[in-house]
């Protein structure tokens, strides 16, 4: 009898969520939860200053504090070679400040005692004298004649800029603006943003002298990436060094840098020979750790009168605070940004990207986003819409024009990736369908005529997800490939490891789905295990929704290897030879007598007792896999909105998302993603941003100011699907977890631009706050929120 | 950043005046302030002590008199400080106008408060709620002091409000704040309380 897939929890059943089990009765084991004998606690002094020189620092105070065990300054950390690390991004970055601070927020010290209270009563009792420095907010005064300079501790550093680089033709694109009829414009800035996971990050450092080993708990997405740099910037042996990466509180790319705290604890565990455990507050997490975006977007588009794009322009201006900590996987110095309008069939592109150092957290991470590919739709469908605008032609026909047909695939981008496949029109037409287009555009007419502002904003795009392959993507030169382990027990039960590591996206519950599809053993027997360096595979971690395309396809191949073997068993107990066996799920048969079989369990059991001669025996094995290219999803999303112009207050109507991300492995969590994406779509439009007033001063350190949606703020979506399968990732999936983060923003805020149509208003930045809503409402001109901000 | 607030005590309008020019005696009205010096006429040095929860930053700073105007019953204050551990400073400039009222005297206090350091990233909304508390501890204070003048006895025996515990301080913001979030979601619209 056939095996049914959905049943045993294959592909394609939305299976409930195997980690909830404990989430949801508090049986979780986070970080904070590990409490290890002896155990010291850890606390920060942080900068008040965005940029001051450090004069004196007395710390002995502290140390009259019973219970106090150690106080570390730069200096300390400086005699012992560990003033500085190096970054992801191949800068260096301060561990504790031992010039000047470069950044409010910043590591000063830290105290070590007996438990987090009195440490931090020690932090209290540290007295430090700053000399006050001018701070440099953002890029435009990073480049003002009297700037300051940041970093003066690097050797032929002479101003604020991190880089300059470019992509594209140049020539070409020249060549398409001077042959346009119409050339549109757009500039405007994606504010700072912060993933601010539920869970901060902390860890808990344990050396043991006896052993010469060191363990760490760590809240990591990448506990492979950290055990190398650990060893690097420590210069521990790397088979002396676990990192333990147990349960995490959410990640959104926050937990994927080396923060100087972790550091900081596996120093003070050397030192003392006593597990040393810190545990960052909220406000150390949003004033400090990676931060997203912070970009100032220019572009023009070249374009004929009958809506086809010639061509178009991009500058970036990248804001990366006091170093640069970019923790991105790619060579391109700017991320993955020029993935822009990789839906849209454009000959001529040409980017030019600076980025600059400004007294700001360090750390830009891919804040729910393959890196800077949000910055990169967002400004790719504001920049449609505009030109849409300034055609005079409908949003949603100026796309279809230019959209990459569905039969040219492989398609060449502007900028030279290579996108993979899709269905763009079908999931517009299924889009405008749905939000009923011709129809709201009636209404919104009708409405207008009574005073009343309503807009329809569209956003389409597809995106890079997965990285690598391994031939453009490395982390410090380690190549961007993941791994996964499979060991089936005799009884047919498997447990199962990879080189990813979950933080909330259910790799638990969706391993075991593609396990039980490639060998038909039920998702339910099959464990899943990750995040602990001494018993998975290397891998490279999870973010940039890289988990289903690489680790996930690595799932599946060494499924497949387990497969091979359990057909030579299957020969073997069946008594023919290995061409005549065939497979269904679960089970080889004789191909001429197909009730004759064994079914995988039967062969399992055989790997340990019963092997054809010359085998090894047992049934486990592991896959690398290095993907050959970045999986493309597709996805339009619509927002119907209403603007108060009384008020600046917009309300959203409904919220439609269509998205291809290829074979769904479980709809229910591919449609939690969704809804999850859309929600922080919807949040940075709104009301999230980290921004900063003239001193440098971080405004958004705290839950009263950096404003999370709730529940009740939150819009309802409406989720439809299509499934345009991946053709290089084993079971046809694209990654998904990123999409509605990435090309949500700019539907919400195109639907408020239209709604505002005729006013002579072109950009408002984000977050569309309601006093700027309401400035461009009546004074009709465009509102940049650029910091520094006014504070009241 | 722009705070505004407003109390009211049942003395006359001259009195309270009279009050005003006693900078010793306002300053003891002050919870957690006190005077180290005065330099010359109208400035002087002291301490401020905020405790709010977890929070204790303690400012050493000076005060100017900018401006007194008989006429208007107002007055200016210039004051900035250094926190002490060099976790920030603070400056603010402080306007008070008195306003006679059927009762006695309404004191409309305004201020424009820049903050720099630890105790600006406790956030604008917690320093504006920390900031009423003071301002009515500060009313209760001014209001005991002024009735045991009007009856002749020594102000500085008068016992003050208790300067308040860094708990009380943030339990009592804390509630101001909830009420706030209640007032949003579940009262009619109204501008002045937002």
């Amino acid at each position: 009898m056939t095996l049914d897939e959905v049943k045993i929890g294959g592909l394609g059943a939305s299976r409930r969520r195997v980690e909830d089990n404990r989430f949801i009765r508090g049986k979780g084991n986070y970080v904070d939860d590990v409490v290890l004998p002896g155990m010291l606690h850890m606390e920060i002094v942080r900068s008040p200053l965005a940029h001051a020189r450090i004069k004196k620092i007395d710390i002995s105070g502290a140390y009259k504090i019973p219970g106090v065990r150690l106080v570390m300054t730069g200096e300390m950390m400086a005699a012992r070679n560990l003033g500085w690390m190096p970054t992801l991004s191949y800068d260096t970055q301060a561990i504790l400040a031992t010039d000047k601070v470069r950044f409010q927020g910043q590591e000063v010290a830290c105290v070590i005692a007996d438990d987090p209270y009195i440490a931090r009563d020690g932090c209290e009792a540290i007295v430090i004298e700053y000399e006050p420095l001018q701070p440099v907010v953002n890029p435009m005064q990073a480049v003002a004649p009297d700037a300051p300079l940041i970093r003066d501790d690097k050797v032929n550093q002479t101003d604020n800029i991190v880089f300059d680089w470019e992509v594209g033709d140049v020539i070409g694109t020249d060549q398409a603006f001077a042959e346009a009829d119409v050339v549109s414009e757009i500039d405007m800035h994606y504010p700072r943003s912060h993933p601010s996971p539920i869970e901060a990050c902390g860890s808990i450092a344990d050396y043991d002298r006896s052993t010469s080993k060191l363990t760490v708990y760590m809240t990591t997405q990448a506990p492979h990436i950290i055990r190398a740099a650990v060893s690097l910037v420590a210069e521990l042996p790397e088979h002396m060094i676990r990192i333990i990466s147990p349960d995490l509180g959410g990640g959104f790319g926050n937990k994927v840098p080396v923060y100087p705290g972790y550091v900081m604890s596996i120093l003070a565990s050397i030192l003392l020979e006593q597990p040393v455990k810190w545990i960052e507050d909220k406000s150390g997490n949003l004033i400090s750790t990676g931060f997203g975006r912070d970009v100032y977007l220019k572009g023009q588009m070249a374009l004929r009168n009958d809506g086809k794009i010639l061509g178009v322009r991009m500058h970036t201006d990248s804001d990366h605070g006091a170093f640069f900590a970019d923790a991105q996987p790619s060579k391109f110095k700017i991320g993955l940004m020029h993935s822009a309008f990789a839906c849209y069939d454009i000959p001529n592109a040409h980017l030019t990207a600076r980025g600059y150092y400004t007294n700001k957290a360090p750390g830009g991470v891919a804040y729910r986003c393959s890196f800077r590919v949000t910055e990169a739709m967002f400004f790719q469908e504001r920049m449609v819409q505009a030109a849409a605008d300034d055609l005079g032609m409908d949003q949603a026909e100026f796309r279809r024009k230019n959209f990459v047909r569905d039969d040219d695939f492989p398609h060449r981008t502007p900028f030279g990736f290579l996108t993979d496949s899709g269905q763009y029109e079908k999931c517009l037409d299924v889009g405008l369908e749905a939000i009923g287009y011709d129809d709201f555009l009636k209404q919104k007419e009708e409405a207008a005529a009574r005073g009343r502002l309503l807009g329809i904003g569209i956003s389409t795009m597809t995106e890079p997800l997965g990285a690598g392959n391994s031939r453009e993507y490395d982390i410090l030169g380690i190549k961007m490939f993941d791994s996964a382990e499979l060991r089936v027990h005799m009884t047919g039960k498997a447990i199962l490891r990879t080189g990813a590591k979950t933080q909330g996206q259910g790799h638990e519950t969706t391993w075991a789905q593609i396990v039980a599809h490639e060998l038909g053993i039920p998702a339910e027997d099959v464990v899943v295990e990750e995040g602990d360096t001494d018993t998975a595979p290397f891998g490279m971690g999870t973010y940039a929704s890289r988990s289903t395309p690489v680790a996930g396809a690595a799932v599946s191949m060494v499924s497949r290897k387990i497969r091979a073997k359990s057909r030579k068993i299957a020969a073997h107990l069946l008594e023919v030879s290995e061409e005549d066996i065939d497979w269904e799920l679960g089970r080889f048969y004789v191909r001429s007598a197909p009730d004759r079989g064994v079914t995988i369990q039967e062969c399992a059991m055989a790997a340990y007792s019963n092997v054809p001669d010359g085998m090894e025996p047992g049934l486990e094995n592991n896959a690398y896999y290095d993907p050959p290219n970045l999986t493309w999803p597709f996805a339009c999303y619509i927002a119907t909105v209403e603007v108060d112009p009384l008020t600046g207050v917009w309300d959203v109507l409904r919220v439609v998302a269509v998205d291809d991300c290829g074979v769904r492995i479980n709809p229910m969590i591919v449609e939690g993603q969704i809804m999850g994406g859309l929600t922080e779509a919807y949040a940075m439009a709104n009301m999230q941003f980290i921004t900063f007033d003239a001193d440098g001063n971080c405004v958004g350190g705290n839950y009263m100011d950096y404003l999370l949606p709730t529940a009740w703020e939150t819009p309802g979506f409406e989720l439809h699907e299509v499934v345009t399968p991946c053709p290089h990732h084993p079971i046809g999936a694209k990654g998904i977890g990123e999409c509605a983060t990435v090309g949500g923003p700019a539907a919400f805020v195109n639907a408020v631009i239209d709604a505002l149509k005729g006013t002579g208003v072109r950009n408002i930045d984000m977050p569309l706050l309601p006093d700027r809503v309401y400035e461009a409402v009546t004074q009709h001109h465009d509102v940049s929120g650029a910091p520094p901000v006014k504070t009241d | 950043m722009k705070i505004a607030n407003e109390f009211e005590v049942d003395q006359p309008i001259d009195d309270v005046w009279e009050f005003f020019d006693d900078i010793p005696q306002v300053a003891a009205c002050l919870p957690g302030t006190t005077l180290t010096d005065e330099v010359e006429d109208d400035h002087y040095q002291g301490n401020v002590l905020i405790s709010a929860g977890p929070v204790k930053l303690e400012f050493a700073g000076d005060a100017k008199i900018l401006e007194r105007n008989n006429a208007d019953r107002s007055i200016t204050v210039d004051a900035n400080g250094a926190e002490k551990k060099g976790r920030g400073q603070a400056a603010m400039m402080l306007d008070a106008d008195l306003n006679e009222t059927a009762t006695g005297t309404r004191v409309d206090v305004t201020m424009d408060l820049q903050l720099s350091g630890a105790a600006a990233q406790y956030g604008r909304g917690l320093v504006k709620d920390v900031t009423a508390v003071l301002m009515d501890d500060f009313a209760a204070n001014m209001q005991n002091r002024l009735v045991a003048i009007a009856a002749g006895l020594d102000p500085n025996q008068v016992d003050a409000v208790k300067p308040a515990s860094g708990f009380s301080i943030a339990l009592r913001a804390a509630r101001t704040a909830l009420a706030r979030v209640f007032r949003r979601f579940f009262m009619p619209y109204n501008p002045e309380l937002v």
